[in-house]
C-alpha cells in the first residue's frame, strides 16, 4: 500500500495519556504477565 | 511497571526521535514503521504477548487493516490494549448542542482525528478483526461524556 503518511508535528504532545489514560491502565487493568513478557507500543511517537 | 522486553514503532521519525530522548536506556527498541505493513522491521521481535494503542487508530483511514495486523503480531491469546477518543450517544449530543462540532471534529488540525468510535463501533472492529472484548473502561471526565475509553481485548 502506498504510504500517504504526513510527518506529524509533535511541537505540542498532547498530555492525555499521561493525565488519565495510563493511570487506568495500570490501576484496573491487571494481565499478570510474565516479566520478560514482550510488549509492543503501536504508534509510540511522542511517547511523553 | 518492570517489563524489560518493551519496544516500539511510529510512523513519525520526529515521534520516534522524542520516545528514544526520553527513554535513553531502550532506544534501540524505537523503530519507524508504517502500521499498515504487516512485516515488521527483522530486528524487532515478530510476535507479542501485549500490544498498546494509545490514541492512534483515529487517526488512521484504515482502521480494520491496523487491528488486522496488531492480530497478526500478537502471539496466541495475547492482549491488546487499545485507547480512542470515546464517541456516545450523549457526548455526541452534548457536542452538537453546545455547537463544538468545529472544535471537536476540527477539519484544519494537520494529522487530527479521522475516525470516531463508539463503544459499539470499536467492539465490532475489534470482533471483525479477530478479537475478543475483554473490558471496557471510560475515563475523563464523567460517565457517557468520558474524553476516552480503554479497551481490553484477548486474540
Amino acid at each position: 500500500m502506498k504510504n500517504y503518511y504526513t510527518e506529524y508535528k509533535w511541537e505540542k504532545p498532547k498530555t492525555c495519556a499521561h493525565d488519565y489514560i495510563v493511570p487506568v491502565i495500570i490501576k484496573i487493568i491487571s494481565l499478570n504477565l510474565p516479566s520478560d513478557a514482550k510488549i509492543l507500543d503501536a504508534g509510540c511517537g511522542g511517547v511523553v | 511497571m518492570g517489563y524489560k522486553n518493551v519496544y516500539g514503532f511510529d510512523a513519525s521519525n520526529s515521534g520516534i526521535n522524542l520516545a528514544k530522548n526520553r527513554f535513553p536506556q531502550i532506544a534501540k527498541n524505537f523503530f519507524v514503521h508504517n502500521a499498515y505493513e504487516v512485516q515488521l522491521p527483522s530486528n524487532m521481535p515478530q510476535k507479542y504477548d501485549l500490544i498498546i494503542s494509545m490514541e492512534v487508530i483515529e487517526h488512521l483511514l484504515y482502521p480494520k487493516m491496523y487491528l488486522k495486523n496488531i492480530n497478526d503480531w500478537l502471539k496466541n491469546e495475547g492482549y491488546l490494549i487499545l485507547t480512542t477518543p470515546y464517541h456516545g450517544y450523549f457526548k455526541n449530543l452534548l457536542i452538537a448542542l453546545l455547537n463544538k462540532f468545529d472544535h471537536h471534529v476540527n477539519p484544519l488540525w494537520e494529522g487530527g482525528h479521522i475516525k470516531f468510535f463508539s463503544k459499539r463501533t470499536i467492539s465490532k472492529l475489534l470482533n471483525q478483526t479477530g478479537f475478543k472484548l475483554m473490558n471496557f473502561i471510560g475515563c475523563g471526565r464523567i460517565p457517557y461524556i468520558w474524553k476516552s475509553m480503554v479497551i481490553l481485548a484477548q486474540k
